[in-house]
């Protein structure tokens, strides 16, 4: 009588287990697992660098094995504007546009995984000393890379996940 | 029974024939003024009270001190007031004893945090008509306003009403908040009685915490300069997207279901009064503004976009924080818009 039960509860939970087959869980999964195994950057180097620096340190941050090779291509360029004038014809506020056109493949089989232009602009009143103003182009220029950057990461995770 | 908090506050008099009193809320100020009047105003008529402070983990854990406290007679007054702090459902026995019991000499007066509409407590002290419960909501800016001016006269400071409005917004609805806001102005204007609106933000910040759905009630009104002031005053580092996210579609889901009744009523006041679970008296003109705003289109499909953002959020944890702020602030722009 126990061995019946015993057996029953056995075959019960060999079902459920096989149930479960296929499934895996949401949390432990990490879609933004990569490597840069090459890289081309042109436009404007130096910004093409800093978002280069950050996409590579995020890379580098997690201890997992990493399965997915990637190649970035990036191409980033950004204008300045004048937005406004004084009568003397002296810039008052300036229009900063960060255009960053992003490219990854897989590295294996050189599949797109990601093709998007990433327009990212704002601006900037111009201060009484010029060192101010240059300060104040450099922060606003920094949190367009950031936008740019966070914007590519979320396009990056919603195209590793239809794939 | 129940008793607004403004008439104690008008006429404490006429309730001290009740001995005892439930102080509930999230504003500690009041409560703290509530207390301080009382004792006034009970040492005035007595001439002599004795107090006792106790916390409620104190008579869980040694209920005959309590018991000795409230029941004894003192030799040295014939008044004295029990305070209890953090008070809730769990010393429910002990105070019904009291209640029932009621000592003529004795004021009983409780501190609690917020209480739902089911603690025992709260119904304990609904219900009888011979004990008094006092919920206490934040102040309004009206009341606060009041409260600044009339510190702030007695000081002899002189304040723009632009510094009056910043104190009152850095206080965060509570009137203990603006006070120790008041005394650091008060220190800092010993040798300079006006005192600029630059200095007033440099000497005050911002006191407590936004509550949870500040954030996502401001971003459903499309007020953006709301939503960035509290995203600035949030430690982004302590929010738990997952939990945000879960506010919001219950938010949109409610909002959903009265948008689909919406035809059946003359007017959304109606509406409003209907709806069950029945909305909080403080949410109800942002509900209200919400509905005028979102459309039922819009509301599905953001419903939808939620239930995406969250399996992202989950499958993507170290950038998830970035995917919930960028889906937030896209909702708060298009709630924006539709304004």
């Amino acid at each position: 009588m126990i061995k019946n039960i015993y057996f029953s509860f056995l075959f019960i939970a060999l079902l459920s287990f096989n149930g479960c087959s296929g499934y895996k869980p949401i949390f432990s999964s990490n879609n933004l697992d990569f490597t840069i195994t090459k890289y081309t950057i042109n436009g404007d180097k130096k910004l093409g660098k800093r978002l280069y620096s950050k996409l590579y340190n995020l890379s580098k941050s997690k201890k997992v094995n990493k399965n997915r090779n990637i190649i970035l291509l990036i191409n980033i360029l950004s204008k300045k504007n004048e937005t406004s004038k004084d009568s003397t014809g002296k810039a008052l506020e300036y229009k900063i546009t960060l255009n960053a056109k992003i490219e990854i493949l897989n590295f294996s089989n050189e599949n797109v995984i990601l093709n998007e232009v990433f327009v990212e602009s704002s601006n900037y009143k111009v201060q009484s000393r010029y060192s101010e103003t240059l300060k104040l182009e450099n922060t606003t220029i920094e949190n367009l890379i950031n936008q740019a950057y966070q914007d590519l990461l979320i396009k990056f995770a919603q195209n590793i996940d239809l794939k | 029974m129940i008793v607004k908090s403004y008439h104690i506050e008008k006429n404490l008099n006429k309730f001290l024939k009740y001995n005892l009193f439930l102080l509930y809320g999230e504003n500690e100020g009041l409560k703290k003024d509530i207390k301080r009047n009382l004792q006034t105003e009970i040492k005035n008529k007595n001439g002599s009270l004795e107090t006792f402070s106790f916390y409620e983990s104190e008579i869980i854990a040694n209920d005959k001190n309590f018991y000795n406290s409230v029941y004894s007679d003192s030799l040295f007054s014939n008044k004295k007031i029990v305070i209890i702090k953090s008070a809730s459902d769990k010393i429910i026995s002990q105070l019904s004893d009291v209640v029932e019991k009621c000592p003529e000499n004795l004021f009983l007066v409780i501190f609690s945090e917020i209480l739902e509409k089911q603690s025992k407590l709260r119904n304990l002290f609904e219900t009888n008509n011979k004990i008094l419960c006092i919920p206490c909501y934040l102040d309004n800016e009206r009341s606060l306003e009041g409260i600044a001016k009339n510190a702030l006269r007695k000081e002899g400071i002189v304040l723009s009403q632009e510094c009056i409005n910043l104190l009152i917004e850095q206080s965060n609805g509570d009137r203990n908040n603006l006070k120790n806001e008041v005394e650091k102005i008060k220190y800092f204007a010993l040798n300079n009685k006006k005192i600029e609106i630059n200095e007033i933000r440099s000497l005050t910040n911002f006191s407590g915490d936004y509550k949870t759905d500040s954030l996502v009630n401001d971003c459903l009104c499309g007020d953006i300069l709301r939503y960035k002031k509290t995203l600035s005053e949030l430690y982004t580092n302590t929010i738990n997207q997952i939990f945000l996210l879960r506010i919001l579609s219950n938010k949109i889901q409610r909002l959903l279901s009265m948008k689909e009744k919406e035809n059946d009523y003359n007017n959304l006041d109606n509406l409003l009064s209907a709806n069950k679970p029945p909305i909080f008296w403080k949410e109800r003109p942002l509900v209200k503004k919400q509905l005028n705003i979102w459309g039922l289109d819009d509301l599905k499909k953001t419903n939808n976009e939620i239930s995406y953002i969250e399996t992202l959020c989950k499958k993507n944890p170290h950038i998830s924080k970035i995917i919930f702020f960028k889906f937030i602030s896209s909702i708060c722009k298009r709630a924006n818009s539709f304004s």
